[in-house]
Parts: structure tokens; sequence; C-alpha cells
């Protein structure tokens, strides 16, 4: 699997974040509740009407909102 | 087990000094509840991330000894991104500090680590937190505690907040560390990157510096371009400035990326390998409470428990509130009528009190009924952790008014106050999401404006009318809110908040949380309701109703209302239950209906729900949003008051 955008992942699946887009701002944003470039991802459940992506991300559930999940490229975990 | 850095022998303090300790953690990581466990009711703990902004401060006494304690707002790093972090940030590099707590999710620790990284750079004395530690063995986290208290140079200390585990021995150890003054270790980072910093960090060294931050902090700080620290170092010191920009260009070249980029990635790896030296992750016990989820957040089954616990909930509240508020308000109608019988006070004098005594009873009648029980039970499915499933199930409908899901918090507050839910808008990030949500908050029908739509569509028209006028509320919300969007775009690059474990409530965690919104409710709402009260009864008393009913003529000859109705519409804004007494009054009889036609009567009620928030909102959103944008608030509630109004005014003169 290439890269996509978080929002487009099955649920259930095991991904890693291989680029995080966005600025400065989004970058660390993420980085402060634990997601970097290279972690490991779990996506939990997606909201309908483009409602929030959850993710487990090292033992924490984070909500985020749709515009940040398709900022973030991930790629099938090995 | 490596033997942890620990001080048992400083037992035989000086007991006259008062150790200033710092509580510091990123949010949720229960460091509100460790310092309520200790000081009592005063800081307010939250399920729910960025609770805290204003820091909270107080004496304690543990184990004989007097601690002056500070807990400072929940932050995920030293960077000065948002409000929190940097109240923080300027806390900790301007206050003398003999020793920093860093409370620390222990389930969460290797994301934790990166905080306490940088916390290390202050070089004040530190001690660690591991706190929830059952949390963690739930999740399958063990911890080796003493390896990571070698690791970092400072101890490490298991606790159980919410039950009180280890708080002595954390104490203990903190005032070890501020006695000593042992401070943690530096670790370095990769060798490249440490010598750049170092090579910044000999330029500053020797110059005076305006805070208690080390060289090698501020050397870092400089380097990542925190704008919280470039704008004090930036006035005069050019030499500075140019040789950190020089050190960044060498970063950038030498690495590809932003030097910003290079320092926080650096950190990252260090706080992963040093979790991985000390600790072990096994496969965590599946709990009932992950299973809830699949349920509660379910794409249909979510929105259903979401109406039935909502309706639920508010209806168990205007029941309970219809059944208290009876009593109450005779009984301080009672009050006012026995002050006419003062012969010996003049007319004004009796005015005052009467006034005084209206606004006192108008408070209680509003807070003890209604106020109260919506503000507990909102803590409680705050303290389970049900609103942030809440904002997850409404975050995309709420993102068709421009607003997050974290914005249904103030929404809701406002059924019960729109006080307490405009001060709550503090809990969004943008400026932008703050006005679109205290616009919102101060437009949702509180309880006061309850009792109007009850007391008179519900009376006369039925509770189905009255449900009807709730529901064109809530809609007029979602148009509003779909303009605002129009006209200020969203600018954040959206919503990103943590779903916390499930936990049992508990009765005094509510309770201090409820306190500390009514709080908002005393100090800002109830000394104008008493001011307004009296404002009223000079009125009054000077006979200067006629004069406003005329000029008031416009509006509620607009909207086919008798001028008698002008003076009602300003007791409203004062105290918007009021404006139904006041009616009362002004037709003189409670039988409306004898007076005022339907029509009438859904058009008043209309007008009244949407228009100017009451003097106390007013107060609350000067506080929150500053007078320009108030008064902005003002303006619209209004014209959306009228407009509503008159298609009221229509709708009725179709039906009836």
């Amino acid at each position: 699997m290439s890269a996509k955008p978080l929002d487009e992942i099955e649920m259930g699946r095991h991904v890693n974040v291989a680029v995080i887009g966005g600025g400065h701002h989004m970058r660390a944003t993420l980085n402060n509740r634990g997601i970097h470039v290279g972690d490991g991802l779990t996506v939990l459940r997606a909201g309908i009407l483009r409602g929030p992506i959850v993710v487990r991300v090292h033992g924490s559930e984070v909500a985020l909102g749709r515009h940040m999940a398709h900022r973030i490229l991930v790629e099938a975990a090995p | 087990m490596k033997k942890p850095v620990d001080s048992e022998h400083c037992a035989d303090m000086i007991e006259a000094s008062h150790p200033k300790l710092v509580l510091v953690g990123q949010p949720n990581c229960g460091k509100s509840t460790l310092f309520n466990e200790v000081a009592g009711y005063r800081s307010m703990a939250s399920n729910f991330g960025g609770a805290t902004v204003e820091f909270t401060e107080s004496h304690v006494k543990i184990d004989g000894y007097t601690y002056d304690l500070v807990d400072l707002p929940g932050t995920y790093s030293l960077t000065s991104m948002d409000e929190a972090e940097r109240e923080t940030l300027r806390y900790l590099v301007t206050e003398e500090v003999d020793a920093v707590i860093n409370v620390v999710d222990a389930s969460l620790l290797s994301r934790s680590l990166e905080l306490t990284l940088q916390l290390m750079e202050l070089e004040i004395p530190m001690v660690l937190c591991l706190n929830m530690m059952d949390e963690a063995e739930r999740k399958g986290v063990q911890i080796d505690t003493g390896a990571l208290s070698q690791r970092l140079g400072m101890p490490v200390v298991a606790t159980v907040a919410s039950r009180g585990q280890g708080l002595d021995r954390l104490f203990h150890q903190s005032r070890c560390a501020a006695q000593e003054k042992t401070l943690p270790h530096h670790i370095a980072g990769h060798q490249d990157v440490e010598s750049v910093i170092n090579g910044l960090e000999n330029e500053l060294a020797g110059r005076p510096l305006p805070l208690h931050a080390s060289p090698h902090l501020l050397a870092t700080k400089l380097l990542e371009e925190d704008p919280f620290f470039t704008e004090i170092l930036g006035e005069n010191t050019d030499v500075i400035t140019d040789k950190a920009s020089e050190s960044r260009k060498v970063l950038e070249r030498d690495h590809g990326r932003s030097a910003a980029e290079v320092i926080a990635s650096q950190r990252h790896t260090l706080s992963m390998e040093i979790f991985e030296s000390v600790a072990r992750v096994k496969r965590p016990r599946v709990h009932w409470r992950d299973r809830v989820d699949d349920v509660l957040m379910h794409n249909v089954w979510g929105y259903v428990f979401l109406v039935v616990i909502l309706a639920a909930f508010f209806n168990g509240i205007f029941k309970l509130g219809g059944w208290l508020e009876g009593p109450l308000t005779t009984f301080f109608e009672q009050m006012a009528v026995s002050v006419t019988a003062w012969s010996w006070m003049p007319g004004l004098g009796q005015q005052i009190v009467i006034g005084t005594i209206q606004g006192i009873g108008g408070g209680v009648a509003i807070v003890i009924p209604f106020l109260f029980p919506f503000l507990m039970g909102l803590a409680l499915l705050e303290d389970v952790g049900y609103l942030p499933r809440v904002a997850f199930l409404m975050d995309g409908l709420m993102h068709k008014i421009g607003l997050h899901g974290k914005a249904v918090i103030p929404a809701m507050l406002g059924y019960g106050c729109n006080v307490p839910a405009v001060m709550a808008t503090r809990i969004l990030e943008s400026r932008r999401d703050r006005f679109i949500a205290a616009l919102v908050s101060s437009l949702v029908p509180c309880s006061a404006r309850m009792t109007i739509i009850f007391g008179l569509v519900g009376m006369y028209m039925g509770g189905t009318a009255a449900l009807l006028i709730y529901l064109a509320n809530f809609i007029v919300l979602g148009i509003i809110g779909a303009i605002m969007t129009k006209i200020m775009p969203e600018v954040s690059p959206g919503m990103l908040f943590e779903m916390p474990s499930y936990q049992r409530p508990t009765l005094d965690k509510a309770l201090r949380k409820t306190w500390f919104r009514l709080k908002d409710f005393f100090t800002i709402a109830w000394p104008l309701l008493i001011a307004g009260s009296v404002i009223l009864a000079l009125i009054e008393h000077f006979g200067m109703g006629e004069a406003i009913n005329g000029l008031l003529l416009p509006i509620t000859a607009l909207l086919g209302l008798p001028r008698v109705v002008g003076l009602t519409l300003i007791f409203g804004v004062l105290r918007k239950e009021l404006s139904m007494l006041m009616l009362f009054q002004a037709l003189g009889t409670q039988d409306v209906a004898s007076v005022l036609s339907m029509t009438q009567i859904l058009t008043f009620t209309v007008f009244v729900v949407f228009y100017i928030p009451c003097v106390a909102t007013i107060g609350a959103l000067a506080k929150q949003i500053k007078w320009k944008s108030t008064a902005m608030v003002v303006l619209l509630t209004l014209a959306i008051a009228i407009i509503m109004g008159l298609l009221a005014r229509l709708v009725g003169t179709m039906i009836w």
C-alpha cells in the first residue's frame, strides 16, 4: 500500500505515519498528543457526516477532526 | 533493580520554611485530582483536557509540613502554543519555584516523557509523579521506577491520586528535593545537535538574563524560535538573535529540516529510548469499559443513546426544578410584600429594599431549582467521560455550523444558565471559535427563559407548542452558525482531543466542579441581577415606565404588541424571567390570554427567547470575548429577535 490519507483508512487497520502535512503548528500539536512520523496507529472508528477519526496511539485514544486526519499520510504497518 | 535516586534522610527539615511546589503535567494526567486530594475544593479537575487555564495556589499541610502548592494549567509541552501553555511557561521561568512535581499518566509514559525532558532543562529540583498506576497496569504497562529514577536523576514516586495512594511519599520526596536542591541529570541528545546548542549557550552565558531559565533552555528555545522567548530576548540582544539564526541555519543545513523539527524529533527519540529501557508493555486486559464505546460511539446506537441520555437528563432537571421553584418564589414574594408594611421607611427606601429582595430571590429561584441540579448532572456526565463522546458524535453536525465537537459543552451549559456557558467557551482554541460559540451559547434558552416558554406558550398553547419553540431555537442556532461560518471561515487546523477512559464519578469531585462553575454565577450574574432589580424598582418609583414604553414603541408596534409591553422588555434584559412577571403587572392580570391574542403571546415569547442576553450574560461576554464583540452579540441577537418575532406574528396570523 502506498501512502494514503488517514481519513481513507478502514476501521481496525494498523498503519504507520508516513508524512505529517500542514505547518509547524499542526505537526507540533500532533507531536504533543504522541503522534509522530513513524509511529503506529490503529484506526478505531470514524464519525458520520465527516465526523472525527479515532485512533489508538501509544496506548491512548485520540480523536482527530477530518481536516487534520486528511493531512496525515499513512502506510500499512509492516 | 537499580537503586533509585531517593532521599530518605532529610526528614528533620526546618519546619519554618514553606517550600513552593509546582504541579506540572499534561492535560488529563490527574494533576487537578491530586491537587484537590491534598488542598480541598479549589481546583477543577476535568475528564476533558484544557479545563484549567488559570492556575490555583494553596497552602497545604501534609504529614505536619506546610507547602505552598501551585496547580498550573495542563500543558503538553513547554512551547508557547496556546494560552494554557504560555501561562505555565511564563510561571516557570519568572517565579521562584523550589521544586517541580511533574505529574504523569503512567499509562502514557512514552508520550509524557517529552514534557519531562523539557522540564528537566529548567534546572529546578524535580520529582516525577507516576500517577494513575492502576490504569497503567490495566493497559499492561509495567514500569521499573528505580531504573527510571536512575536514568532521569530524580525521585520517581508511583501514585493513584484519586485514591490518595502514594501522596505522602510524593510530598516527602518533593520536600527533600527542594531542600537539597538536587538537580535532575542533563540528558544529552545527538552530538551535533548538542554542540550547536552549546555554542549558542556559551554566547548567552555571562549575560544578565531577565528570566530564571538556564542558558541551555534559552538556547534551545531560541533555536526552536519559540515566540515567548524570542520576544523577551529579541529587544536589546541583537547579537544573540543573529547568532541564533546562524545556529538554526547550521541545523537546517545538516539535517534538511527546520531547527524546531530537528529538536522536536530528537526529544521524541530520547523519550522513546528511555521508555523502552524502563518499561515493558504486555497485552492489555480487555475491560468492559473498552466495549462500551462500541455502543455509545456507534454510528446509529450512539445517537439513540445520546438522545435518550439527554432527554432523561433535561426532563429530570425540569421536573425537579418546577417542583422546587414554586415554594421558593412564594417565599421571596411574601418577604417583599411584608416590606410594604414598614411604615417607618419612606417609599423610595422600601422600593430599594424590595428590589434587593427580588434580586436575591430571583437568583435563589434559578440556582437552587435549576442551575445546581443542571451543573451537577453535567459534571457527573463529564466525570464519567461521556462528554468527549458527545463531542465525537456531534462533531460532524457542529462543523455544519462552523464549530467543532468541543463546542457542545458551552452550548449544553447554556440550557442551564448562559453565564457559565459563556465562561466555558474558554476551552476552545481560537478567538473565532470562542466568538461563535459565545454567540450561540447566549442564544440558547436558559432556565430563566424556560420558565417563560412554559409559563406562556406552554400554558396557553400546550407542551408541544413549547417544545416547538425549543426546536425553532435549535434550527435558528444552526442557521446563525452556518452564516457565521460564511462570514468568518474556519481557520483552525481542526479538532484534536483525547478520549479518556470511562471513570467512576465521585460525588465530591462533581460537587467541586459544580461549585467552580456556580462561582461564575455568584460573582458575575448575581450582583448584576440584584443591581438590575434595584434599578427596576427605581424606574417604577419615579414613574419612568411610560417614557420607556414610548421609546420602545417602534419595536412593540412592529411586532403588533401593546404599548405597555415595552417596559417588560427592558426588565427582561435585566433578568429574563422578569419579563413575564412584569407582563402580568403591566397587563394587570395573570390571565394573559384575556388581554393578549394568541398571536401576541407567541410573538412576545419568541422575541423574549432570542433578544439581547441578560446583563449577567453581557458581563460574562465582556469578560470572555471583550466589549467590542459583546456589542456585536447584543446587536445581532436583537436583530435575530425582531426577525423571529415577525415570523411568529406571521405564523400566528396564519393559524388563528
